[in-house]
């Protein structure tokens, strides 16, 4: 899948990991789509979650070495 | 930014509310009992430009050095009370602040600021509490308010508990004014108090067709 920006998030903690998504994203236009890296564990069970809950379209998580990937698209 | 994360989180805030925040520039008149905590609240939001008018030197003194203390980056400029009408009319005019905040024990001052700031693209917003009962208010005009030679002069110092809880209500207006998105801004200007319940509620304004600043129809 392709994005338009991306951001690594893995050496964030809660609640950095969400703040970090989510100012990237606020910059980004509608339709536009960002790649999250993201560790296993928190950040994985919570910000695809935070972010659904504010609209966000969020990919199911594609594994990648020790961390995972996730395509967020802006409504 | 790790200060702020738990505000950008918040869908009401995010990224572009914690900017605006930031950028704001406040002026503040009274650092007392409702003007302290009122400062409290909002510098701890971000607001990081103040302007203060405080007649008593030891109370400006008291916010200045919590401001030191709380953020270096929070500027507080204190102007002399005593020119009080001209520094607000000239702040006024060159709209250089998002908001004046009125948290003045002196009813006089109060009526005084009330009338400076009427019918100014520049919004107030205003605390009074008195003999158990108070009010907050956006904008009002100042034929609501009882004249000021009929009105108790000053707050008594018990009161001082329900001055601190209208100053951390008074921070939730102005902030949710910066943010635009105060829905009570011009459409339900008083929040009547009452101290002995701790409770507040929505007041109509003491204002009508004759009223001779507001007899064209608008809000006041």
């Amino acid at each position: 899948m392709n994005s338009d920006e991306w951001i690594d998030i893995t050496a964030e903690h809660c609640p950095m990991t969400f703040v970090r998504v989510k100012l990237k994203l606020e910059e980004m236009a509608s339709g536009q789509t960002l790649s999250v890296r993201l560790n296993p564990g928190e950040p994985l069970a919570n910000v695809p979650r935070s972010l659904q809950e504010e609209n966000y379209l969020v990919s199911p998580p594609q594994a990648s070495g020790n961390s995972f990937i996730i395509y967020v698209t802006k409504p | 930014m790790h200060r702020y994360s738990r505000q950008i989180i918040l869908p009401q805030i995010g990224g572009v509310g914690q900017k605006k925040l930031q950028t704001s520039h406040l002026c503040l008149v009274g650092a007392g009992a409702v003007g302290y905590p009122f400062f409290l609240y909002g510098s701890g939001s971000g607001i990081q430009q103040w302007t203060l008018l405080e007649p008593d030197p030891s109370l400006a003194e008291r916010l200045v050095k919590e401001a030191r203390r709380r953020d270096p980056s929070i500027t507080v400029t204190v102007l002399p009370f005593a020119h009080l009408a001209d520094t607000l009319n000239s702040g006024l005019q060159t709209g250089q602040w998002s908001a004046v905040v009125e948290a003045s024990n002196d009813f006089a001052i109060h009526h005084k600021v009330v009338t400076l700031c009427h019918r100014q693209p520049t919004p107030l917003h205003t605390a009074w509490l008195s003999a158990g009962i108070g009010w907050l208010a956006c904008s009002p005009c100042p034929c609501s308010l009882p004249p000021p030679s009929t009105s108790p002069h000053r707050a008594s110092p018990f009161e001082a508990m329900g001055m601190g809880l209208i100053g951390t209500q008074l921070a939730q207006q102005v902030i949710l004014t910066i943010l635009g998105n105060n829905p009570t801004e011009k459409k339900a200007p008083w929040q009547g108090f009452q101290l002995e319940s701790g409770t507040f509620s929505t007041q109509q304004a003491n204002c009508g067709p004759e009223c001779p600043t507001c007899r064209d129809g608008s809000t006041p």
